[in-house]
């Protein structure tokens, strides 16, 4: 029976599986995002042997010199050996481009790539893994369109006993470089039968990045549906962008921003650009679901694990089918140096 | 003759039933406890291979394989009734024929001393 031989263990083949199904299957942590061969975060590295060619067409002819093919798109016909690429042979160097506060304790981290054109492609709402001068990894959400943009636009929030943020909020400066690989995630927004379904987008904290980046993603592409977006804090400071979101909908018809927290004094209630609402965000997005169309809908969930886990469900509940809810929780890691 | 399976639509028919059958016993007070999972990929998933196994689709469920699976849970009569009436449900909604339906059910009963570990 053919294998894939991965850190020097041998993991046997399925009839016609990927390299990529096989190594998961067998609880090996391989990145990855699509599956389709179109995200290229399976990057993977053929040892002592050609990939096949299907699984290499897609990449730069520089990588395939490399002996680099895609993990989701190879099939072998016979036993094969890959290996991870290392940090600095797959991962971008970018600089920091500014560092600005979005709320007491939330920044706007721009970047942009030392070289444009070794810069990756992904969708808005996926994520990236970047890592510090001091070798700290950790992975955040994209916010924007590079390629509209220029620049890469991520939302982080200080974290009081985390390392990473702990330098980016202190010591962290313009001009600094870092190095981002990237993307993975399944949420972000692709729709090429342009349908008019429904777009439910809901988070709470930093949950907003890739929630805002699907959201103008749709916009841009013109999406003829109704696009809910909902953020939930416990206190209105914890909230952000609701200028630029306010005006957003103002521009935009069928764009609705809904902003929540779980209490809020009669004064920032009237100093919230828009209405402010207060309620638990669960109770808040029920208030609003279109509940003839919710089974259309495409949902996603970005932010604290129980929340998104609740919302998943309560959401589910009404009507939304399984499989077109995304979510994205986030889950703190415990502090890890970059290999 | 064709199987159940076959009958009413295969795989397709299973996509179509796993929400239904899901969205009720996750909203039944009774039972909803034992379905709710951080991981609800991996419960639809779960639930999939149920349904396929209970249409009398290809499945490679054995009863030692439920006993096992079921064990640590203490279910009672009551709660192997509710799954079997959501289940009888959800084909019903589907407007699966009623001897198609009840074939299902059949092959869902043969379970049952299995999942309560009797």
């Amino acid at each position: 029976m053919p294998a894939v031989t991965f850190n020097s263990v041998a993991y046997p083949l399925r009839e016609n599986e990927s390299v990529l199904d096989c190594l998961t299957r067998h609880d090996q942590r391989i990145p990855h995002a699509c599956k389709s061969g179109v995200c290229q975060a399976c990057l993977i590295r053929s040892v002592g042997g050609d990939a096949t060619q299907n699984a290499k067409k897609s990449l730069k002819p520089t990588l395939q010199a490399q002996g680099f093919a895609l993990a989701c798109q190879w099939v072998p016909e016979a036993s094969v050996e890959v290996s991870l690429p290392a940090l600095e042979e797959c991962s971008v160097t970018v600089t920091i481009r500014s560092i600005e506060p979005l709320n007491h304790r939330v920044v706007q981290l721009t970047l942009v790539p030392c070289d444009a054109s070794a810069m990756f492609d992904y969708f808005p709402g996926q994520y990236l893994t970047m890592t510090n001068p001091g070798g700290i990894s950790r992975s955040y959400s994209i916010a924007n369109n590079y390629a509209v943009d220029g620049y890469i636009e991520l939302h982080i929030q200080h974290m009081p006993h985390g390392v990473f943020t702990n330098w980016l909020f202190s010591a962290a400066k313009p001009g600094e470089i870092m190095h981002v690989r990237g993307p993975a995630g399944s949420c972000f927004h692709i729709n090429p039968e342009l349908e008019d379904y429904p777009i439910l987008l809901a988070g709470t904290g930093t949950g907003l990045a890739p929630l805002y980046g699907i959201a103008q993603e749709a916009l841009r592409q013109d999406h003829q549906g109704p696009i809910h977006l909902f953020h939930g804090g416990v206190a209105a400071r914890d909230l952000y962008l609701a200028e630029s979101l306010q005006a957003l909908a103002d521009a935009n018809p069928g764009f609705h921003y809904h902003a929540s927290c779980i209490n809020a004094t009669q004064e920032e209630t009237l100093a919230f650009p828009g209405a402010l609402e207060t309620g638990k965000l669960d109770e808040v997005i029920l208030r609003h679901l279109p509940r003839e169309t919710i089974g259309q809908a495409r949902v996603y969930l970005c932010g604290a694990p129980e929340l998104v886990h609740l919302l998943r469900k309560k959401i589910f509940l009404q009507g939304a089918r399984s499989g077109n809810i995304y979510c994205d929780p986030f889950i703190e890691r415990p502090v890890e140096k970059a290999a | 003759m064709s199987s159940v399976f076959e009958r009413i639509g295969g795989a397709a028919a299973v996509d179509a039933a796993v929400d239904i059958f899901y969205r009720r016993v996750l909203g039944d007070d009774l039972i909803s406890h034992f379905f709710d999972s951080v991981d609800m990929d991996r419960q639809i998933g779960k639930q999939k291979a149920f349904l396929t196994m209970a249409f009398g689709g290809p499945n490679s469920y054995t009863g030692q394989d439920m006993r096992t699976a079921h064990k640590h849970m203490q279910l009672k009569e009551e709660h192997f009734n509710a799954v079997a009436g959501h289940l009888a449900g959800t084909l019903q909604e589907l407007n699966v024929a009623k001897e198609d339906i009840d074939a299902v059910m059949a092959i869902a009963a043969s379970t049952h001393d299995d999942v309560l570990n009797l």
